[in-house]
């Protein structure tokens, strides 16, 4: 009898009923008699039909969608996405219907390309980038009061003391010739994380959580700055820590 | 055979737009995009027509022309723009959408596969909603079997997590 540990791969398979029959049988075995495998099945368990429900709903968001007429001289000449796109009037009429309610909203605002800046760097950073040459305690603090007051806007450690990331350091980058700050951040396992801001005029605006080069971000504007939180790839934790800088800052 | 594909891609992709809409969505997360994607595909679906095998499901050959658009021509113009997700509940689904029946589970598991990774959530939405075999998986997004497996099982850990740490 194979003996070898289940991996959560052919469990997954398991629940699909997507293994070979033999395979499926023995994951079934290992089912009833080992309480650690009905363990990992519950934590892998997804809700199949709410899945199915969700999607469905999501079909009748759908906008009026026009399959396009092809004039009969066009067929089979392969068209780029500018092809399309330069269709004008008629393409734009058709978008222009009923898109934007629904289970998922477009933003709105304009691209700030400055986070998507911040993003591509951020993704250069290792553990070893903020721990190879920690600084002193004393050099730390006025790399964070020497960059708040570039930017305009006072900090203090305190006001970076949020639960689960150490703060390391602060420096001053630029972006379109004004100052952009960086607040270098580590977690318990030593992933790196930036706080970023720069002066932005305008109102403040609700966090948005997106996924950005591959690292889970939230941007807001408080204030008059934007900031983005990046690092890792577990959202909720970034959303729960842009919660207290928010709050923190905003006092 | 030209005329007749042309006839057979013509007639089923009226009923295949808010599929190919919905599968923009998981890949986009936008809803213009997904839009501009879907008319795109359908587009390119009716230039290429001749290429189309009956017998075939056109549903799946649309889906693949769908995928290769966004990952060739689209994808990279999105991440630049850096669009992003507003969580379903956010979006006022009740005010938007009354007539739609959806329990809130369904939202939030909704909401949180569409959290996932593009890599997880599309491999989660082949074979979850659209009932693509792993094989099947495999052959479209051109990855192994195992990653297709390693992909939903990471995938429905995540989803499970958050589920329940709510």
């Amino acid at each position: 009898m194979d003996t070898t540990p289940l991996t959560d791969e052919q469990i997954v398979a398991f629940l699909d009923d997507a293994l070979p029959a033999d395979e499926q049988a023995r994951v079934a075995l290992a089912v009833a008699n080992d309480p650690s495998v009905a363990k990992r099945i519950e934590q892998l368990a997804v809700d199949r039909d709410a899945l199915s429900a969700g999607f469905d709903a999501m079909l009748a968001e759908a906008p009026p969608l026009v399959v396009p007429d092809l004039p009969a001289n066009e067929r089979s000449q392969p068209s780029g996405w500018g092809h399309w796109i330069s269709r004008g009037s008629a393409a734009a009429a058709i978008f222009a219907v009923g898109i934007g309610a629904g289970l998922f909203l477009a933003r709105t605002d304009a691209p700030e390309d400055w986070t998507i800046a911040v993003a591509d760097y951020q993704v250069l950073y290792a553990t070893e980038t903020l721990t190879t040459m920690p600084l002193p305690d004393a050099a730390r603090r006025t790399s964070l009061a020497r960059t708040g007051a570039a930017l305009g806007l006072e900090l203090t450690e305190d006001t970076l003391a949020v639960s689960g990331l150490a703060f390391q350091r602060a420096q001053i980058l630029s972006f379109d010739n004004a100052p952009l700050a960086q607040l270098a951040f580590l977690d318990g396992d030593g992933t790196p994380f930036a706080l970023c801001f720069r002066r932005i005029d305008g109102e403040d605006s609700a966090p948005v959580t997106e996924d950005l080069a591959g690292l889970a971000s939230v941007t807001w504007h408080q204030d008059g700055f934007g900031f983005i939180l990046i690092g890792g790839d577990d959202a909720q934790a970034v959303e729960s820590w842009q919660q207290q800088f928010a709050d923190r800052i905003g006092t | 055979m030209k005329t007749k594909n042309d006839r057979v891609v013509r007639e089923g992709l009226p009923d295949l737009m808010p599929r190919l809409w919905r599968y923009g969505m998981v890949l986009t997360r936008n809803a213009e995009d997904a839009a501009e994607l879907a008319q795109a595909t359908a587009m390119r679906a009716l230039e290429r027509s001749g290429q189309f095998q009956p017998g075939t499901r056109l549903d799946r050959w649309c889906f693949a022309i769908l995928g290769s658009i966004w990952k060739n021509e689209l994808r990279s113009r999105s991440v630049r723009r850096g669009e992003g997700l507003v969580p379903v509940d956010e979006a006022g689904l009740s005010d938007t959408a009354p007539h739609v029946d959806v329990n809130i589970s369904a939202r939030e598991v909704l909401s949180r596969m569409m959290e996932l990774p593009e890599a997880q959530r599309e491999t989660m939405f082949l074979v979850y909603v659209e009932g693509y075999t792993y094989a099947d998986a495999a052959e479209r997004l051109a990855i192994p079997v195992g990653t297709v497996m390693s992909r939903l099982a990471n995938g429905r850990r995540r989803v499970n997590e958050q589920m329940g740490s709510d």
